[in-house]
């Protein structure tokens, strides 16, 4: 019984998930292709806030997933990075020819650039229908991801923002400079 | 939530469905990938994009890097960047209702077409009441089975262009009420003006009775239109 109560679940909440294009989803479903890809982008000399490990543990039941953490470095004159120094050293990782790990639906790779080219590299990158971007080495509280994917099953058509300033949110910190540069763009 | 309700353009953390960003060339200059996004989208896409904001709290303090100047200069030139974009689309997407705009000729002329048919199919009723009620049903006199002819055909002239020329499908109490006492108002006006024209025409002008009242029933019939067509039915004169 609750196997098949899993089972249902899992089939509701990717229907749901994958309702942009029938066709679509029918070959990602045989390729395996996931319905979200969750993005992490993380400086290489920043303390990640976001691991896959924690992110898998949240992440509804019945949901196929896949977790790309792009690893930037902003110094482009550096010749060596230590990029995967947050990879957790497991004797299982998986290289590929072009250098990307994957174990268990999570996935690594660097990128010397910014912020936003890890991002854009993700993207590239990623198979899922839907993209959740998270910018690992920000303290997020835990609960910010489900409520972005339950949100996003509500509204799979939208864009749903985990907002700073919005009712209700709290932000300790900001420098004056940086809060300056959030209103200016608001206009 | 339209995008300029979104209190957080710069968040580092969002979800949406890939096929948003298919057709949108994200160039990610500035290092602020959600306001890229958004402004794109919304210029790219016809339908409005809903946008939902949740908020979260931060519960421990984080440091925050120092921005640099570049960072600063990059940021403002990808603001501007940006809203030229917005005002670009923005500008083309208006050349392309003005396009539309211009060959709106058609429905205009089937508007009038349509209008000045239910004039007549007026004309025709009002001439049938009256030469029944004077003649066959009873012996009412010419001027009262005229009056009631009149008064019959405004109503169905009324109906007809409401539901017919004009397409309009509000149907609320007070609407049609407004809509009806405009109408009404205006074909007043509207006889006005033809007896003021044929009275012109024929006697200061001296042109024959039947062209005098043939130019002064055109001119007063397309005034109706035009009128009943911007007050009644609250269309732009020429769409």
């Amino acid at each position: 019984m609750k196997i098949l109560i899993r089972y249902r679940t899992e089939i509701i909440l990717n229907s749901m998930l994958n309702l942009q294009d029938n066709n679509v989803t029918v070959n990602s479903q045989i390729l395996g292709s996931p319905a979200l890809s969750i993005i992490l982008p993380t400086q290489h000399d920043n303390p990640a806030y976001q691991s896959p490990e924690d992110i898998k543990k949240i992440i509804p039941k019945g949901i196929t997933f896949e977790i790309i953490v792009a690893h930037y470095d902003t110094d482009i004159s550096r010749t060596t990075t230590d990029a995967f120094s947050k990879v957790p050293n497991d004797p299982d990782k998986v290289y590929d020819d072009t250098g990307y790990k994957f174990k268990d639906r999570v996935s690594h790779f660097e990128v010397k650039g910014s912020f936003i080219s890890a991002i854009l590299k993700g993207m590239q990158l990623s198979t899922g229908q839907f993209i959740l971007v998270m910018d690992a080495d920000f303290p997020y509280p835990k609960i910010i991801t489900s409520k972005l994917i339950g949100e996003l099953i509500k509204n799979p058509n939208s864009i749903i923002v985990a907002s700073r300033y919005t009712k209700g949110a709290s932000l300790h910190n900001l420098p004056f400079l940086r809060r300056l540069i959030s209103m200016g763009a608001r206009q | 939530m339209s995008i300029t309700d979104v209190k957080d353009p710069l968040s580092r953390c969002f979800a949406l469905p890939r096929q948003l960003v298919k057709s949108v060339e994200i160039e990610g200059k500035g290092n602020q990938l959600l306001l890229e996004i958004l402004v794109k989208v919304r210029s790219n896409s016809i339908n409005p994009i809903i946008i939902t904001e949740i908020p979260f709290q931060q519960k421990f303090a984080y440091k925050f890097r120092k921005l640099e100047l570049n960072q600063i200069s990059e940021y403002l030139h990808a603001i501007w960047s940006l809203y030229r974009h917005d005002k670009d689309s923005k500008a083309r997407s208006e050349r392309v209702i003005k396009e539309q705009e211009k060959h709106t000729s058609v429905p205009f002329l089937s508007k009038t077409a349509r209008f000045f048919t239910v004039g007549a199919s007026g004309l025709a009723l009002n001439y049938v009441v009256s030469f029944l009620l004077s003649n066959v049903i009873s012996n009412m006199w010419y001027i009262q089975a005229a009056g009631i002819g009149i008064v019959m055909s405004v109503h169905t002239n009324f109906v007809l262009n409401k539901i017919w020329t004009f397409e309009d499908r509000n149907f609320t109490l007070r609407h049609v009420i407004k809509q009806y006492f405009s109408f009404l108002a205006l074909c007043a006006f509207g006889a006005l003006i033809q007896l003021s024209l044929a009275y012109v025409f024929f006697e200061h002008w001296h042109i024959h009775y039947a062209i005098s009242l043939m130019l002064a029933v055109t001119i007063a019939s397309m005034s109706n239109f035009l009128l009943n067509k911007k007050i009644t039915f609250g269309e732009k004169i020429w769409e």
